[in-house]
């Protein structure tokens, strides 16, 4: 058996992090546990976690501060877990480098399906030049496109487009994110273009694609 | 009519839009007749009494049969309203009773003889002001009048008749009336009727009544009854044109402008101008230079007069004080772009202003560039007006002329007493002086007559021979001639200067008074002090007493600073409160009370009141009570920084309850939200585990009350944050099924049906999100079967429809579905009913509405509009 995935939760609520512990050992992995920010961020030197879930209202430092840290020398996944809602709160943390975000309370299925979307990211970029999500294949290095066995003609913008989120299976790109990184940064506010080529994958792709939009946030591809 | 058409001035606009905001003002029905006898109170008695047939419910307020038996028959059975006694000098007057009227409220009152002058306690002076108060109270009212009492027209029936009439009444108000009916009957028939005694002719005299119906007056009064009545009807049609927009040939561009002065003449000058002005459809404005020439008592009153004559009439007043009546005449007329100028002609012209061209009137055309002028031939003025003219100016110049032969005397006694030791050329110079001093003191007349006497004196009493009007010496004849012309030179500019400085010490005096108010209430630290000070400057400079009201919270007018005053005083200040019109003292309406009280606007409503109770004439005077309105413009000022500072104060104490209500929720959501987390999160845990069967049901409950919780507790902090104004929108642009979909996926149920759909608009997608899944809630919580879900466009709006099968909405609950805490009746438990009234809120921070669309026993919809942008 190959070593469990480790997962680091960054919570000041005991009860939090005893539920935590419960539901993400069920799922197999080894967790680590931190009280607080400075803790968390020596517990990630140390404890080398393969995903972080990170609570924003910490007492010592605030949850983006240790975010924008922990960012600072490691790409480990991170996700945020708080009670607020705000859609700004949830855009400035994905901009700062958070993989997605979760609002208290949530579901415990769902929390572990998230965690382990932005755990396989990683396995994507690093190790596969083949991206597969149900009946849809991307061959990174033909730059081709196959739906149900069926080759599927995409523009440039699109399949650069449909790659990125690919790439990023299961973490939620930012408008802005997105379009920084297609059109440059001078796009950034012209969302109606990547609406536009949203709609236009969706209808090439069909349904063995999944982009949800998330809204006032951005898209992301559930792998 | 194309309304952008670039001919709309706009004026115009501002008409039509006037037009459309009535307010429920009653209105007036005039019969107007050209003379008493023709029928006019019979004609008003049977139009009531087919009306009172109908059912209508009016009261005859206050009719004169005069005995008529044709007259009582027509009005009996209509309701009559009991006459109200007022004693004055021990005489009973019967009074129409127009509190009983207010009080009393029928659609319509009947108010006979219009120009009828009130007994002197009532509440207004003229009749027609009672009409005008039952009008504003929202009554029609009917009434009759004769022409000869419309005041334009009261010189035009003089010169007919030879009458004076001195019971009038305003253009202005006739302007307002609704309907004038003329009343005609042909001269012929209504000599007729006066032979056979039909005609009441009250106490005139058998000779005058003969005079006045004459033939000849009835057809000149009957031409003016029609004509009036044409005009009215012709007003009304150019009207008609403006409130439509249609081009017309009115002039708004036509000014005229009228000097009114202390003179008898000014008067008629003002009517002149009030017809010509009416006539062209133009504004007019009656102007009073105050060349700082002290008034007599009489002289005072009729300027009062004849200003308040040219308010009556429509007009517009300035008076100002300036030294140069023309030049001030021409700077106000290019200032208010004025196109003619209306003055009377001067008919004595002093010999002074006919040589050197200084005559006001000449000065006028000389000047007046392209503006024109009209002079107007003063007209006959009774023996007896003459008599009040001298005699103003006898009184104040009485004192001159003791003057000028006192210093006369005293100059010829030091004069011939001196005379040994200075020789008697020197005192020839001592004439001089004198003269030239006198001009500090004097008229310019009195300077000239002084120095003409003095050189007589001087020739009579000192040169060669004495006691004769002879000179021997041609030098004596030389320096004869050369002081008496530097004597009147110099007096004349030493009048001059003397009269400058009396206008601008004048000016001083005012812009010091105000400079003194603005630095005492500004000094002020509180509301009480600044008002304190302010009333103690209203005392010093008109030595009246001062109070300033306000309006209580209970609606009730309270003393806000200065002396206390008596019921009478109060329900003055009441009145003008609530006409937002000047009463009491020196104004129309109540003008026998011992106060003065000014209506003060704060914020364009009018909550106080500021009462003088001035101690002597002084504030009858145009100047000081334009000085007065301009001190109370400062009272308003200083209410409404108050009203604007405690406003700004409760919006700042708002706003802070809002936001620490709204972090206080934030607060507790979080606390809440933490345990709430723990419970769900154990409860999902445990029913991944193998439980035992007993126990799964109840972890069920516990996840289904735990997300409930959660549910609320989300909604209440959106809703506070809503209402606290803490949630701005972000507008970008959406796809309408992108995000119907997105929110029904997020619904967690299988029974929505999303219709698909090609759709952009710009808005806020968190906050639409709010919304419609609080709609989607509702909809699967009050209903059973699919929900349907479908949007779209119409009339640049986004319609989203949220439809569900099941009950209906009790009509009763369909009102209250969208306040807060309300539940329909016959919902399901669960839910606290916050939903649609988030789903409300949320929408207006959109510019969008929420709205119950139809609900019958097959199904309910919920529709939400947003704009497209």
């Amino acid at each position: 058996m190959q070593n469990p995935d480790k997962v680091l939760v960054i919570d000041d609520e005991i009860q939090i992090r005893r539920l935590l512990r419960l539901t993400l050992e069920t799922a197999g992995w080894k967790v680590g546990e931190a009280e607080t920010g400075a803790a968390g961020l020596s517990e990630a030197a140390y404890f080398r976690p393969d995903c972080v879930i990170l609570d924003l209202g910490l007492p010592d430092l605030p949850g983006m501060e240790v975010l924008k840290r922990l960012r600072e020398w490691s790409q480990t996944p991170v996700l945020i877990l708080s009670v607020h809602d705000d859609p700004l709160d949830k855009v400035q943390a994905l901009e700062a480098g958070a993989d997605d975000y979760v609002t208290k309370p949530f579901d415990a299925a769902e929390l572990v399906a998230r965690c382990r979307a932005i755990m396989r990211r990683r396995e994507i970029r690093e190790e596969n030049p083949v991206f597969e999500a149900g009946s849809l294949t991307i061959d990174f290095a033909a730059r081709s496109v196959n739906v149900k066995g069926q080759v599927v003609d995409f523009t440039a913008t699109e399949y650069a487009l449909l790659r990125l989120l690919a790439l990023n299976a299961g973490r939620v790109m930012t408008h802005s994110q997105i379009l920084r990184q297609i059109w440059g940064p001078k796009a950034e506010e012209q969302r109606q273009y990547l609406r536009v080529y949203i709609a236009a994958i969706r209808r090439k792709a069909g349904d063995s694609l999944n982009i949800k939009t998330e809204s006032g946030i951005g898209y992301r591809l559930v792998g | 009519m194309n309304p952008d058409d670039p001919e709309r001035r706009p004026e115009d606009y501002l008409e039509v839009a006037k037009s459309g905001v009535r307010s429920p003002r009653g209105s007036l029905r005039v019969y107007l007749g050209m003379c008493p006898g023709v029928g006019k109170t019979f004609a008003m008695l049977e139009d009531a009494r087919r009306l009172r047939s109908e059912g209508a419910s009016l009261l005859v307020g206050v009719v004169e049969t005069h005995g008529r038996a044709d007259t009582e028959a027509v009005m009996a059975g209509l309701p009559v309203l009991a006459r109200k006694l007022l004693t004055h000098r021990g005489t009973e007057l019967p009074e129409f009773d127009l509190d009983e009227a207010l009080r009393l409220r029928p659609e319509l009152v009947l108010v006979d003889e219009l120009a009828h002058t009130n007994a002197p306690t009532s509440r207004h002076p003229k009749r027609w002001q009672d009409v005008q108060e039952l009008l504003d109270a929202g009554i029609n009212v009917w009434t009759t009048l004769n022409i000869q009492h419309v005041e334009s027209l009261r010189d035009a029936v003089m010169r007919i008749t030879g009458i004076r009439v001195h019971e009038t009444v305003p253009d202005t108000f006739l302007e307002n009336a609704a309907e004038i009916r003329v009343v005609d009957i042909t001269p012929e028939q209504l000599r007729a009727r006066l032979e056979s005694g039909k005609v009441y002719l009250g106490e005139r005299a058998g000779v005058a009544a003969d005079h006045f119906f004459r033939e000849g007056n009835l057809r000149a009064l009957r031409e003016m009854a029609l004509r009036f009545t044409t005009q009215k009807v012709d007003a009304e049609k150019r009207e008609f044109m403006r409130r439509n927009l249609i081009p017309g040939p009115w002039r708004t561009s036509e000014r005229f402008l009228v000097a009114v002065g202390p003179s008898p003449h000014s008067g008629r000058l003002v009517r002149i101008a009030c017809r010509l002005a009416q006539a062209q459809d133009a504004g007019w404005l009656g102007v009073y230079v105050d060349s700082g020439e002290v008034l007599s008592v009489e002289a005072g009153g009729r300027l009062a007069e004849n200003l308040a004559l040219v308010r009556a009439l429509g007009g517009e007043v300035i008076s100002l004080p300036a030294e140069d009546t023309a030049a001030a005449l021409l700077e106000v007329a290019r200032r208010e772009n004025i196109t003619q100028i209306i003055a009377g002609k001067a008919l004595h012209l002093s010999w002074w202003s006919r040589l050197s061209g200084t005559g006001i009137s000449e000065r006028l055309q000389r000047d007046s560039g392209d503006i024109d002028i009209l002079l107007v031939h003063p007209g006959e003025t009774t023996v007896q007006e003459q008599k009040a003219v001298t005699a103003g100016k006898n009184y104040s110049r009485a004192r001159e002329w003791g003057l000028v032969l006192g210093a006369l005397a005293g100059v010829s006694l030091i004069g011939l007493l001196l005379e040994g030791f200075i020789g008697y050329r020197s005192v020839a110079l001592l004439y001089l002086l004198c003269a030239a001093m006198a001009g500090l003191v004097i008229s310019r007349i009195a300077v000239i007559v002084l120095a003409i006497a003095g050189s007589i004196a001087w020739n009579f009493l000192f040169t060669q021979p004495r006691l004769s009007f002879n000179m021997l010496n041609a030098e004596d004849v030389v320096l004869l001639f050369t002081s008496l012309v530097v004597a009147i030179v110099i007096g004349h500019l030493t009048n001059r200067l003397r009269h400058r400085e009396l206008a601008s010490r004048k000016a001083e005096e005012r812009a010091r008074a105000l400079y003194q108010l603005t630095r005492v209430t500004s000094a002020s630290i509180s509301l009480e002090q600044g008002v304190r000070s302010a009333l103690a400057q209203v005392e010093q400079v008109f030595s009246a007493q001062a109070t300033l009201l306000g309006l209580s919270n209970s609606g009730n007018l309270e003393i806000l600073g200065g002396p206390p005053m008596d019921k009478k005083e109060e329900s003055v200040c009441q009145w003008a409160l609530e006409h937002s019109q000047p009463a009491g003292r020196f104004t129309d309406t109540l003008p026998q009370a011992a106060i003065m009280a000014l209506p003060l606007s704060v914020n364009g409503q009018i909550t106080s009141v500021l009462a003088v109770k001035p101690t002597n004439d002084q504030l009858a005077s145009p100047l000081l009570r334009d000085l007065l309105e301009t001190f109370a413009a400062h009272f308003s000022v200083m209410l409404e920084k108050e009203e604007y500072q405690r406003s700004s104060r409760e919006s700042v104490l708002r706003e802070r309850a809002g936001e620490f209500q709204s972090a206080l929720l934030d607060h507790v959501s979080h606390e809440i939200k933490t345990p709430v987390a723990v419970i769900q999160g154990a409860s999902d845990h445990l029913l991944a585990t193998n439980l035992p069967p007993a126990a799964r049901p109840l972890v069920e409950e516990l996840r289904q009350a735990a997300k409930r919780l959660n549910r609320v507790l989300t909604q209440l902090v959106a809703l506070t944050r809503a209402e606290a104004g803490l949630i701005e929108a972000r507008i970008e642009v959406c796809d309408a099924f992108d995000l119907m979909r997105e929110v029904a996926e997020n619904a967690g149920s299988d029974r929505v049906v999303v219709e698909e759909c090609d759709l952009t608009f710009r808005t806020d997608a968190a906050i639409f999100e709010t919304i419609f899944s609080n709609l989607l809630q509702n909809a699967l919580q009050h209903g059973s079967g699919p929900v349907h879900v479908a949007a779209n466009e119409e009339n640049n709006q986004i319609r989203f429809l949220v439809t569900n099968q099941g009950p209906p909405i009790p009509e009763a609950d369909q009102a209250v579905i969208f306040e807060r805490f309300q539940r329909g009746k016959n919902s399901r438990a669960g839910g606290m009913g916050l939903g649609l009234p988030i789903a409300k809120k949320f929408a207006a921070l959109l510019e969008g509405e929420v709205l119950l669309s139809s609900s019958d026993s097959r199904e309910t919809r919920f529709e939400l509009r947003l704009p497209q942008h």
